[in-house]
């Protein structure tokens, strides 16, 4: 009996690879700079993907470079789930990658756990402005990427989403930019997603030298989102102001009698 | 008990060790310190904690009204309380960080001969309560009358003007407290004190479970005052307000005021304030004695910075442009003279020149006069200084003992004008609650004596607050239709009579 329950425990718990995985330096990731995967994918995005885009060549051609076996594609998108659309799943964790790997170069000289020296805070702008240099490598394959994102099913949920606001999460957390512990804290993340996502789609389209277009329309976006913060600060600091004063007023008032 | 006895011993051995200047005692004496005290500078809070000690053996004075603070709301409180026929009995002490006794009482007797860059709207009500309640005689040769206001719009043509004999008096806040303490001077009152160059250091209840006891005030010369009642005039950081725990409420308007004293090409042929809403916050030109006028121009804190930076006669220059031309126009220099990139000369002619094409457009030359303020011909560049603009209201003017009067209890943005003035009022009011108190025989620190003047002035106070922050928040923006709106409110207010009239009297009092 309790032979047969050991079983059926061990059948029906599936354990979550995160749960099991020593932590990384580039969670979500579960694999270190160390490991081949990392090698591989590092390899594809700094070389080839630049050329061929975000799909199974690049992978295939880093793989060669390595002197790898093309049989190692399963093992790089093993913790992917087949898409909707067929995706490859190695494909996925590229772009995976490119999300992660992105977002900590982002904070690398910032983040007091990764460096002895932190740097002195930069604006929110500044590294608004530095994530979207980030992509020029890999902007003319932005359409694609931002379409696999895209594609609802399991990877939007799990990575492409969480993602995303990992990062406005962190460019907030990492700038001078103040936070606010209220309900402004999830208002002004979402806004921040919102900008960067328009961002990125105005870059897959835009044609001007050095993407000087897309980083004048990323200043604009940032700048609606801090006035929309101020509207919004404003009018709550109005409303408490109005109430507590009329309180005031009826207060001093019964003092008549 | 014993603690703070050997406590003090230590202080003593520390004391005594640097005055003798023994290296070796003065050297080891802090480190033993080092564990009870922490913080910065040890020497000043040794001092501090010696001085509380002696604070206590100090037997307290007492006096009935302890006003803290010899701005304009507080020494006309005195005076107020000095010349009242029922109040001019109360010991009454005033303490003032500032050198009144020589500085400012000396401006009535020898007065500088250009104006000082801290001028004020006085209404005729506020001269008015001075001159005959209190019996002062301001400086009049130094203040001015103005006999309306012409207010337009920096995004429309739409325009207001008010015209009404004597409707305000441009007064520089010196004149009024050197007026003050003259009269204070002259009426003699015993049982008054002014004790100014003076700090309060520490406000306490002389029980402090019990906060209808009396205040205790230790003040930074040794000397310690027990007082009836504690009067907060001591503005908008009062240490008075943070003793009592009555809250302030409001916030900074992101904007500042820039003001400088001005000399015009020729003396007006109108005396009359002239005020613009810019977008960036309204500029005021108001009438001096002669060919000298006053500036308040609020604006954004990067551009106030600019204001103060650049050279005096490119600031008169946008001083007359911000009148005449339009935003884009004036945003177009500021950003050239932020870069640098235009010389005096071009701004200059660039000014003429547009200055010269909105002109052309009126039909009659004889408007320039009507519409638009004398020319600026210079500038005092040393008065050019600029100050934040915000809004605060005090929750209650009251507490058991403590009374707050004029921006401890309340600030606000300087484009109606009212800010003293509703320190005066404040003034006003305090000394009819505390006459009728004195009258019933009431205990003239208790909240049932204060309480009325709370009653009285906090719905004023709260209304004027409210409009002048709507004011602001209504003009403060360029958007399309909020500008058609408010033009053409101001246009339908321009052509009704009868409510200008309304809006006036509540500013400035009935018309006489």
């Amino acid at each position: 009996m309790l032979a047969l329950s050991r079983i059926l425990a061990r059948r029906l718990y599936h354990p979550s690879a995160l749960e099991h995985q020593l932590a990384h330096s580039f969670a979500p990731l579960t694999y270190g700079p160390g490991s081949t995967q990392f090698k591989v994918l590092e390899h594809a995005l700094n070389k080839h993907v630049p050329s061929y885009g975000f799909n199974e060549r690049a992978l295939v051609a880093s793989l060669n470079d390595l002197d790898l076996g093309p049989s190692l594609l399963s093992v790089i998108g093993a913790s992917n789930s087949p898409s909707f659309l067929n995706a490859s799943p190695a494909v996925l964790e590229l772009i995976k990658f490119h999300l992660v790997t992105k977002r900590y170069a982002l904070t690398k000289e910032l983040d007091p756990a990764r460096t002895s020296s932190p740097a002195e805070p930069p604006a929110l702008e500044t590294l608004f402005h530095r994530r979207l240099e980030l992509n020029k490598p890999i902007a003319p394959h932005l359409t694609q990427l931002l379409s696999s994102l895209s594609i609802p099913g399991e990877f939007l949920v799990q990575t492409a989403l969480p993602e995303l606001h990992r990062l406005s999460d962190d460019m907030v957390y990492f700038s001078k930019e103040p936070d606010a512990n209220d309900f402004a804290w999830y208002s002004k993340r979402i806004a921040l997603s919102c900008a960067f996502v328009s961002s990125e789609l105005f870059m897959a389209q835009d044609r001007s030298a050095n993407y000087a277009d897309t980083f004048e329309f990323a200043a604009e976006k940032l700048h609606n989102v801090s006035k929309l913060g101020q509207y919004y600060n404003n009018t709550e600091e109005y409303m408490w102001y109005t109430l507590l004063m009329s309180v005031n007023l009826a207060k001093s008032q019964l003092t008549r009698s | 008990m014993p603690e703070t006895r050997v406590q003090l011993y230590f202080l003593y051995i520390y004391l005594i060790g640097t005055m003798l200047g023994n290296g070796h005692s003065a050297k080891r004496a802090p480190r033993t310190l080092k564990r009870q005290v922490m913080g910065p500078s040890k020497l000043r809070i040794v001092q501090r904690q010696l001085f509380r000690a002696l604070a206590t053996s100090v037997k307290p004075k007492k006096t009935d009204v302890l006003i803290v603070g010899g701005g304009p709301a507080g020494l006309t409180l005195a005076a107020a309380i000095k010349t009242s026929p029922y109040l001019s009995g109360l010991s009454t002490t005033l303490v003032d960080a500032g050198d009144l006794k020589t500085k400012v009482a000396g401006f009535y007797d020898a007065p500088p001969e250009k104006y000082t860059n801290r001028i004020i709207s006085l209404t005729s009500q506020s001269k008015q309560f001075l001159e005959q309640r209190v019996g002062v005689q301001l400086m009049e040769e130094r203040l001015q009358a103005f006999d309306g206001l012409f207010v337009s719009d920096g995004c429309s043509d739409a325009h207001l003007e008010m015209e009404r004999g004597s409707m305000g008096y441009m007064v520089e806040i010196l004149n009024i407290q050197s007026s003050v303490l003259r009269r204070l001077s002259e009426l003699n009152a015993s049982g008054l004190q002014l004790i100014d160059q003076t700090k309060v250091e520490d406000i306490r209840y002389e029980d402090p479970e019990d906060h209808q006891s009396w205040p205790v005030v230790s003040l930074s010369n040794g000397e310690v005052y027990k007082t009836r009642l504690l009067v907060g005039c001591d503005g908008f950081n009062s240490p008075v307000r943070k003793f009592s725990k009555i809250e302030s409420r409001g916030w900074f308007y992101n904007r500042f005021g820039v003001v400088a004293t001005m000399k015009l090409d020729y003396p007006p042929f109108k005396v009359r304030g002239w005020q613009r809403f810019l977008p960036t916050g309204p500029i005021a030109h108001l009438p001096l004695p002669g060919d000298d006028a006053t500036l308040v121009w609020s604006t954004t804190e990067p551009l106030s910075r600019l204001l103060l930076s650049i050279d005096p006669e490119q600031f008169v220059l946008l001083v007359n442009a911000a009148f005449v031309l339009e935003d884009a126009d004036m945003q177009y220099y500021y950003k050239q003279l932020e870069q640098g990139s235009i010389t005096t000369q071009e701004l200059k002619s660039d000014i003429a020149y547009r200055t010269e094409l909105v002109y052309s457009k009126l039909d009659n030359d004889a408007f320039i006069d009507e519409i638009y303020p004398p020319a600026v011909s210079s500038i005092d560049s040393t008065s050019r200084a600029r100050f934040p603009l915000k809004l605060s209201h005090a929750d209650s003017y009251v507490a058991d003992r403590i009374a707050l009067v004029g921006d401890a209890a309340h600030t606000t943005h300087p484009l109606a004008g009212q800010g003293l003035n509703m320190g005066q009022g404040d003034v006003e009011s305090l000394v009819k609650a505390l006459e009728k108190a004195y009258q019933r025989g009431l205990d003239l620190g208790s909240l049932l004596a204060l309480e009325p003047y709370w009653a009285d002035r906090y719905p004023t106070n709260n209304m004027l607050l409210g409009v002048v922050d709507k004011l602001h928040k209504l003009y403060s923006t360029d958007f399309g239709p909020i500008v058609a709106a408010r033009s053409f409110g101001l246009k339908a207010i321009q052509s009704l009579g009868p409510i200008k009239d309304f809006m006036m009297a509540k500013v400035s009092g009935p018309s006489q």
